[in-house]
């Protein structure tokens, strides 16, 4: 049957191939819509439900709100944990997003334009791979009982070890695939009208691998901002973040309080990947 | 001698793109290299700009060893085959970057950038994007980015090939013109024979990562030594021959049914047989020196080439202008004009005498 | 290249520079990452077989509820795993091949958005969807169509047969925070998929699951499971999620290694349990990486 022209099998069985194209039709148009549609209202209806929540008036909201107030931001605001928890955090990020990017490019570099030996690169990009393939816990606790064991402690340097560890695959990765595009050619051309090794860097390399490093920094300060479990292992008790201090309210109890918090945090990270989106095109 | 390289090898592991290479450029000549693709000539010109280190050999630039100094430290400049001009600099950027390196001061940069825009025929553009520029302008920005600090040579490797037919012959001219303007010493790398011919004061001719024979280009055209140049500079009918006399720098040799004269320095020849280099262009129908049949006729604009099979074995390839009324299946006398004798067998690998 | 002429540390030949440069570039993320991601394995390895060397941490593993909670992190994120690209064909399938060409970016974005977004909050933002007094509780009661409000939030998982599905509060909050980057790995790899041969199978009478089976699916199979393999994991070693939307009595792997790291503090059979929890997931991974087609999705994403 398939082995016909489609003309013939129209002619001998007509009915069936119209009923077919209009299921066809039907499916198109139906149900991927549908399952595209549902996918987005189940991405964002449970944050715009939050969103709505943090307005009420009462520190335990009803359904549907009696009342809209910004007070909960208020507090937010002048609760000394939560803001030193957004600042430590704040704080976190930026440093992890900027050395982290940094070491991204040098691992970058290693892998894609050293003369290293091809297995010395291949291993580098594996190890710097490790905790995209290592659950998360492992690495985490890995990471607490070394610094436990080998005396280092806890506390904000391991936490921002911890953190540059975390992100230093992505940013890797991201500054990677874009200098493994760059021709080759142009540190040639470089060097061949007078240009130094670092001089090729700084006026070729770099400015070309500018979009990189800076989708690499936005993203590495939000997985820093947002991260957890690394965290959660090597904070000790001196030290609190933003999502730490989120984690501890939420296995107490939902609160408008913990609402209008939770709503902070994704508007930061929000308003960062918007950047990034405006700068270009994702993946 | 403004370039003299001597014994250049370089292996890549099993592969040995350049094999005992020896060149002598001088001040102010336009050279050029041309060979098949893959015989060597890119590896041969990033050795000289110093891109690559030579396996063996050596490098003298105005008379000094530069066979270990890095590209920044030898007065070369490489016209690279893709221009590789820098995607986020300007035009004026792109030319004003080997200056910057230099350490000249921007206002003079400006200056020069300036006076080298005009001299490749780019007034104005100097604000553009290299992106927003044709194929033409872009070769010429990739001109102007190596010639504008003044190399002792500038190499340039095919730099007419990405360009369709037309322009192509255009920048030919433009190239010369230029070379004439600056005084610049040209080391100009294609497989392109036709423009190795027409722009080269002097050429040399590679295979397999030798030069084969090297010399003025009518010479190497006229007077090949060697089959393959002979068969690589343009079309040629290669006849073996049989000498019956040497007269000085004449030889008459019996080949293909007849008897003619070929120039050959008489001392090259040892031995009676050898083989004849005939281009098509100089067996004359009409003639009764050769005595064939033609096989088919090929129409080529001002020209038409026939493939007339000899009546003493083997076939021949002859080019005569349009309209002489010759059709296949005819029987047709050809003299020869003119003819040379190769010299040397090509797997000796002969080597240049700059 | 054998210039040398002295006999001082640092190379002298332009090649030996260039290496001792390279070196030096290596050396700091490398460092980082031996530091902080080999060190602390070997670490793992050695306190999970002492005091002074022993397998009996180990052999605790076999013991009361950890085969059970083992199993279940595995099944969960196996399921949640098949979830995921079961949304995921469809929509990037219409994203890459059916959507209007203006729509497809602010999508592929909106979609993409939640990798950004903090988990612990996206996940706390399912409780009051599903708590007692939460959206779809006061849906249900004030229409009428539930008397009692249902029981929604941290309920129990479903067993079948060895497998063990998770409750709802936990399989949803696990697909909104994993699904993005299914969505994300499976998109790269539909967008590759030539749709003109989904039109050539539809041409020759191919229905929609025929094309499926014999177009979309060989296609984008690397896609699928590099998705997998970049989520699978997280999944099952999951904390803060069952923390936040599992049943209290179902604990998952990640969440008993904490409490025997920080509550209990028996540092040698925490380290066990996530040894052995390793050493299963990357077997696992890596029997999933030998394909060849799905070393190039990885490697695209
Ligand atoms: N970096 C390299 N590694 C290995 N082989 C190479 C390299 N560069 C060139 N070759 C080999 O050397 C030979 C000559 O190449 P090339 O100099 O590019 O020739 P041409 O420019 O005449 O076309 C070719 O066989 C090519 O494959
Ligand atoms: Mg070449």
């Amino acid at each position: 049957m398939n082995d016909l022209p489609s003309s013939t099998v129209d002619a001998s069985d007509e009915s069936s191939g119209r009923l077919h194209r209009r299921l066809t039709a039907a499916v198109d148009g139906g149900f991927f819509r549908i399952t595209v549609a549902l996918t987005a209202v189940f991405l964002y209806v449970p944050v715009i439900v939050v969103a709505y929540l943090s307005l009420s008036p009462r520190s335990q909201p009803s359904i549907p709100l009696d009342g809209v107030t910004l007070r909960w931001y208020g507090a937010v605001f002048t609760d000394a944990r939560f803001v030193r928890g957004l600042a430590t955090s704040t704080a976190i990020g930026v440093v992890t997003a900027v050395a982290g990017t940094g070491l991204g490019l040098l691992a970058a570099r290693t892998i894609v334009r050293s003369r290293l030996p091809r297995w010395v690169r291949l291993g580098v990009a594996l190890v710097v791979a490790l905790p995209l393939f290592v659950p998360t816990v492992v690495v985490a606790l890995g990471i607490g009982m070394a610094a436990g064991r080998l005396g280092l402690g806890f506390g904000l340097a391991p936490v921002l070890a911890g953190h540059l560890y975390w992100v230093l695959p992505f940013s890797t990765f991201l500054v990677t695939s874009r200098y493994a595009s760059l021709d080759d050619g142009l540190d040639e051309a470089a060097r061949d009208l007078g240009a130094d090794g670092l001089t090729v860097f700084r006026t070729v390399t770099l400015p070309l691998l500018r979009p990189a490093l800076v989708a690499s920094v936005l993203f590495a300060f939000t997985l820093s901002f947002n991260e957890f479990l690394i965290t959660f292992f090597l904070a000790g008790s001196g030290v609190t973040t933003m999502p730490l201090e989120i984690y501890g309210k939420v296995r107490i109890g939902a609160t408008s309080f913990l609402n209008a918090a939770s709503v902070l945090v994704l508007l930061i990270s929000g308003a960062v990947a918007s950047v990034a989106a405006s700068l270009e095109p994702p993946t | 001698m403004i370039l003299h390289a001597d014994g250049l090898t370089k292996r890549f592991g099993e592969t040995v793109a350049v094999d005992g290479v020896s060149l002598s450029v001088a001040a102010g000549e336009f050279f050029s290299l041309v060979g098949p693709s893959g015989c060597g000539k890119t590896t041969t010109l990033r050795l000289l700009a110093g891109l690559e280190s030579p396996t063996t050999g050596r490098i003298e630039l105005d008379d000094r060893d530069v066979t270990d100094r890095p590209p920044r430290l030898r007065d070369t400049n490489l016209v690279f085959q893709d221009l590789v001009l820098f995607p986020h600099m300007s035009v004026a950027e792109n030319v004003g970057y080997g200056l910057a390196r230099d350490g000249v001061p921007a206002a003079a940069r400006r200056e020069r950038v300036t006076d080298m825009l005009a001299t490749v025929g780019l007034s104005g553009y100097g604000d553009r994007d290299p992106t927003e520029l044709s194929g033409g302008q872009r070769q010429r920005v990739a001109l102007a980015r190596a010639l504008v600090n003044e190399p002792s040579i500038l190499l340039l490797d095919e730099p007419l090939s990405s360009l369709d037919r037309k322009l192509r012959g255009e920048m030919r001219t433009e190239l010369r013109r230029i070379q004439r303007e600056v005084g610049t010493t040209f080391l100009y790398v294609t497989h392109d024979q036709e423009s190795a011919l027409s722009m080269s004061d002097r050429m040399a001719v590679m295979r397999e990562g030798q030069v084969v024979e090297s010399g003025p280009p009518a010479a190497l055209y006229d007077h090949p030594r060697t089959a393959f140049v002979a068969d690589f500079l343009g079309d040629a009918n290669l006849v073996s021959a049989t000498i019956r006399e040497r007269r000085n720098g004449r030889v008459t040799v019996e080949a293909g049914g007849g008897q003619f004269v070929a120039a050959a320095d008489d001392a090259d020849i040892s031995g009676e047989s050898t083989t004849a280099v005939i281009r098509p262009e100089n067996l004359r129908p009409g003639g009764d020196t050769l005595t064939g049949t033609v096989r088919h006729v090929t129409y080529k604009g001002a020209d038409e080439e026939y493939t007339v099979d000899l009546d003493a074995g083997g076939t021949v390839r002859v080019r005569a202008p349009a309209g002489q009324n010759v059709s296949p299946g005819e029987a047709v006398g050809l003299d020869v004009d003119e003819a040379s004798l190769v010299t040397e067998t090509d797997s000796s690998g002969a080597g240049s005498q700059g | 290249m054998s210039r040398r002429t002295d006999r001082r540390w640092w190379p002298s030949t332009p090649a030996g520079r260039r290496t001792l440069a390279d070196v030096g570039v290596a050396a700091l993320p490398t460092l980082l990452a031996v530091a902080l991601g080999v060190i602390p394995l070997g670490v793992l390895f050695v306190e999970s077989v002492s005091p002074p060397v022993t397998l009996a941490n180990y052999a605790a593993l076999g013991e009361s509820v950890y085969p059970t909670i083992m199993l279940r992190s595995l099944s969960i994120g196996a399921v949640v795993t098949v979830v995921c690209l079961a949304v995921a064909y469809p929509v990037t399938y219409w994203l890459a091949h059916r959507c209007p060409v203006r729509y497809r970016l602010p999508l592929l974005i909106s979609f993409t958005l939640p990798l950004w977004l903090n988990y612990v909050v996206l996940n706390y933002t399912w409780v009051w969807l599903l708590a007692e007094d939460g959206l779809v509780n006061a849906f249900l009661t004030g229409t009428g169509i539930v008397g009692q409000p249902l029981d929604l939030l941290r309920d129990a998982g479903v067993g079948v047969g060895p497998l063990e599905l998770p409750g709802l509060s936990l399989g949803l909050g696990f697909v909104h925070i994993y699904l993005p980057y299914v969505l994300l790995t499976m998109y790269v790899s539909m967008e590759r998929l030539d749709y003109r041969q989904v039109e050539a199978a539809r041409d020759l009478g191919a229905g929609p699951i025929r094309v499926f089976r014999d177009v979309v699916l060989p296609g984008t199979y690397g896609g699928a499971v590099a998705g997998a393999l970049i989520v699978y994991a997280r999944i099952a070693g999951a904390f803060a999620t069952p923390q936040i939307l599992a049943a209290p009595s179902e604990q998952m792997i990640a969440q008993v290694i904490a409490t025997q790291f920080y509550d209990v503090l028996d540092y040698p059979f925490a380290a066990a349990l996530s040894v052995a929890f390793l050493v299963i997931v990357v077997v696992g991974l890596g029997m999933g990486a030998m394909s060849s087609d799905v070393r190039a999705a990885l490697a695209r994403w």
